[in-house]
């Protein structure tokens, strides 16, 4: 399959900032309250710090293989059938990944906003500008990338800025009160659902970015600024609802938003939450989307991965609307599944082509 | 030809995508915009009154014989049910989103508000901002019928009451939700919410002759504290309680305080209260855990009505002694009801032993209902009277000297 796609090492910072924020905002103040009780931001900032153990790792792979891909990366190490059915296995991972975040928006918007839309048509809304997006190609989504980012971090700020008088500091004292057990949890559980997935990006980076100067700082920047914006979100709804509220929420960031009372003048801001979610999880959506589109097209020997676009779009709609049948099992198939399979593609699969590269002497290049 | 035709029908039809966003709307003219609930037990049931606004009424310019809110009152087995039930006596969907005020019985809150609390938050169309109250001595169904003059929405004018008294008069207290689910599920702590109690005749408060004369024959008004043990209610502080609760948890922005002349001079003297902090410590000696709670004030003077010399700085240092050892009482007396009658630690002493020695608190925090009598704690009062307002003596010096 031919990419001569090309996009600039700024643009896939932007990109790993945003998905990484991604579903990340709205949902990782529960989880890490429910784990590590007021201690939740120590175990944010836990989870960054894993976070750059593993983007390390992943930096070391793409040393090991410069300009492959993962789809290439496996021929070339697994052997030619090997090597495509766990490339067809990576695009399952992307395409199951993609639903479930298609799911996490829809449910989002039944729950809070909207509650007697069909979330079939809000997937078909939103899967449609993914499909578009990605039909046009990874520049035109980067592009969108660097003219939405303004936007995003101003929305998610005005929100940041607001709720600091609000913040009370009893919240979260004593700190360390129930051990570093549980804040170990809450660190693994968290860096699986915001950086594990970024395996995703290995079909973007090694083909596509141009520019590839002083790449593991640069990248370790961005990772670090949507860290912040994590920590700080953890802490904030910690420390303005309390912990037992935060972590009793589906969606704690969003109620923080609800109560945003800034002397009357700015007040029920929670929608400004909601769009720059929308935005974020846009991204998220549209990358998982093009790594299993472009993984299976690669795999499958097609000559451009445009003619599976719209066919793929809609079995993720559909895919999506099956992926969970209800909150309740998304929550124990997050908690109990979901680091597994994330770990499965997201460290033991490059570890396992990294090792076997190694062992086998194979450097990448064609 | 046929062909861009075909397209652009197609293009067309793509719009209609966009209309997806008006799923479930709904016009304002078919929604209730309900601005107070209150529930009260009846039996095993509940029942839940809305107050509903009238908009033609609320919007119109001129005077109508028409009252600017109705309630509705139905009786079912939860609130939701109940809300839905409404449906069977309102014309319109109730829309929860505008609520300002939770009323809730007071039996009802004898019996426990956990589960209310349930349905408030769990409700999406319920936001977090409007205050939680109980009805002191009365069901929640009365005093939802009262009328008020100047606040055409009964509502509005508890929501107005509670937030601006909070801001300048030290006994009233804003409750949200989210402090009432903090406090009643923390170990150290219990909630309180600012009660609400009805004056004058509650029969003509709901007629519209209740806003048609100058004084209302019948009103309510934000009175005293309701203190809970986890989701009981289990007695109410009154007015000087409440303020000596505000200011140990420091809660007080701007009050009044008043103290009677020393020597036995008729009259008194009242301070304007401009900032008010308070410092809780706990420590803990030989298993003993010891509260000492810091009170600075900075106040003015607001009124003075004994032969005082005020240009002096002595005088000044004699009445700040004065208001120093009258804080103290208030908050020492508090401290005393809480521990002795009630029982209840709202103060959040569990809380604050549990920040300054989680080890200790670890030991103690399965006993401690019956060791929160017992803490021993110690009150400090610091005054400092800043300005004299604009004059410096009393009037009364000269008339008396």
């Amino acid at each position: 399959m031919e990419l001569n796609e090309k996009i600039t090492l700024r643009q896939f910072n932007l990109l790993i900032i945003l998905f990484t924020i991604g579903t990340s905002i709205l949902l990782s103040p529960a989880s890490l309250a429910a784990y590590a009780g007021n201690d939740a931001w120590l175990s944010a900032i836990l989870s960054v710090v894993i976070g750059l153990v593993i983007l390390v790792f992943f930096w070391s792979v793409s040393r090991q293989f410069p300009t492959s891909n993962l789809v290439d990366i496996s021929e070339q190490v697994l052997g030619k059938w090997l090597g495509k059915f766990a490339a067809l296995l990576f695009a399952c991972f992307s395409l199951i990944s993609a639903a479930t975040v298609l799911w996490v928006i829809g449910n989002f918007l039944v729950t809070q906003i909207m509650p007697e839309t069909p979330m079939m048509f809000l997937h078909f809304l939103l899967m449609g500008s993914v499909v578009y997006g990605v039909l046009l190609g990874i520049e035109v989504i980067c592009r969108t990338v660097e003219i939405f980012f303004p936007y995003i971090v101003t929305l998610l700020l005005i929100i940041y800025i607001f709720s600091v008088p609000s913040i009370k500091i009893e919240h979260i004292q004593p700190m360390l009160d129930g051990g570093f057990k549980p804040i170990l949890e809450g660190a693994i559980f968290d860096a699986s659902v915001s950086l594990l997935p970024l395996i995703a990006l290995f079909m973007v980076f090694p083909k596509l970015v141009t520019d590839k100067k002083r790449v593991l700082p640069k990248v370790m920047g961005s990772y670090l600024i949507a860290g912040t914006f994590i920590i700080a979100i953890t802490f904030i709804t910690i420390t303005v609802l309390g912990v037992e509220i935060t972590a009793n929420q589906t969606y704690p960031t969003y109620v923080v938003a609800k109560s945003l009372n800034v002397e009357g003048l700015i007040q029920r801001a929670e929608v400004v939450i909601a769009v720059s979610w929308l935005l974020t999880i846009f991204f998220k959506l549209s990358l998982y989307f093009y790594a299993s589109v472009t993984a299976l097209a690669q795999a499958l020997n097609l000559t451009t991965y445009r003619t599976i676009t719209v066919p793929m779009g809609m079995l993720t709609v559909a895919l999506s609307l099956i992926v969970y049948p209800s909150t309740t099992y998304a929550n124990e198939w997050n908690e109990s599944t979901w680091l597994w399979f994330a770990l499965t593609f997201g460290i033991v699969y490059p570890l396992l082509l990294s090792l076997i590269g190694r062992v086998r002497g194979i450097k990448g290049e064609k | 030809m046929k062909r861009t035709i075909l397209l652009k029908l197609a293009l067309l039809s793509l719009c209609a995508l966009l209309l997806t966003g008006c799923w479930s709307k709904r016009e304002l003219n078919e929604i209730g915009i309900v601005t107070a609930i209150g529930i009260d037990r009846q039996e095993e049931q509940y029942k839940v009154t809305v107050q509903v606004i009238n908009p033609s009424e609320v919007a119109s310019k001129e005077m109508t014989t028409r009252t600017a809110v109705s309630t509705y009152t139905a009786v079912g087995n939860s609130i939701f049910e109940t809300i839905r039930k409404l449906m069977t006596l309102a014309p319109r969907r109730v829309y929860l989103s505008h609520v300002r005020e939770i009323v809730l019985g007071e039996e009802m809150a004898k019996e426990g508000i956990g589960k209310t609390l349930d349905f408030l938050s769990r409700d999406h169309e319920m936001r977090t901002d409007f205050h939680l109250t109980v009805a002191q001595g009365v069901e929640a169904e009365e005093l939802m019928k009262i009328l008020t003059p100047l606040e055409r929405i009964p509502a509005e004018k508890a929501f107005s009451s509670i937030k601006s008294g909070e801001d300048s008069w030290a006994p009233i207290e804003a409750v949200k939700i989210s402090d009432v689910l903090n406090a009643m599920l923390s170990e150290g702590n219990n909630p309180t919410l600012s009660g609400i109690r009805i004056i004058g005749n509650p029969e003509q408060g709901n007629q519209l002759t209740n806003v048609e004369q100058v004084d209302s024959p019948a009103n309510f008004a934000i009175d005293g504290l309701a203190v809970f043990r986890k989701d009981h209610l289990v007695g109410w502080l009154n007015e000087n309680q409440s303020k000596g609760y505000n200011y140990i948890t420091d809660n007080v922005k701007n009050t009044a305080e008043y103290a009677p002349c020393e020597n036995d001079e008729k009259g008194g003297i009242t301070l304007e209260v401009f900032d008010s902090t308070s410092k809780l410590k706990a420590a803990v000696t030989s298993n003993q855990p010891r509260i000492s709670i810091n009170i600075e004030l900075e106040a003015g003077i607001a009124e003075v009505e004994c032969p005082l010399d005020l240009s002096k700085t002595a005088t000044i240092r004699q009445v700040e002694k004065q208001f120093e050892e009258h804080v103290t009482t208030l908050a020492k007396r508090t401290i005393q009801v809480l521990q002795q009658d009630l029982q209840s630690d709202v103060l959040g002493f569990g809380d604050l032993i549990h920040r300054e020695d989680k080890t200790y608190w670890k030991s103690i925090k399965h006993e401690w209902d019956n060791i929160f009598p017992e803490v021993e704690t110690e009150v400090k009062t610091t005054v400092k009277i800043k300005r004299t307002g604009t004059i410096v003596d009393s009037y009364q010096k000269d008339v008396e000297g």
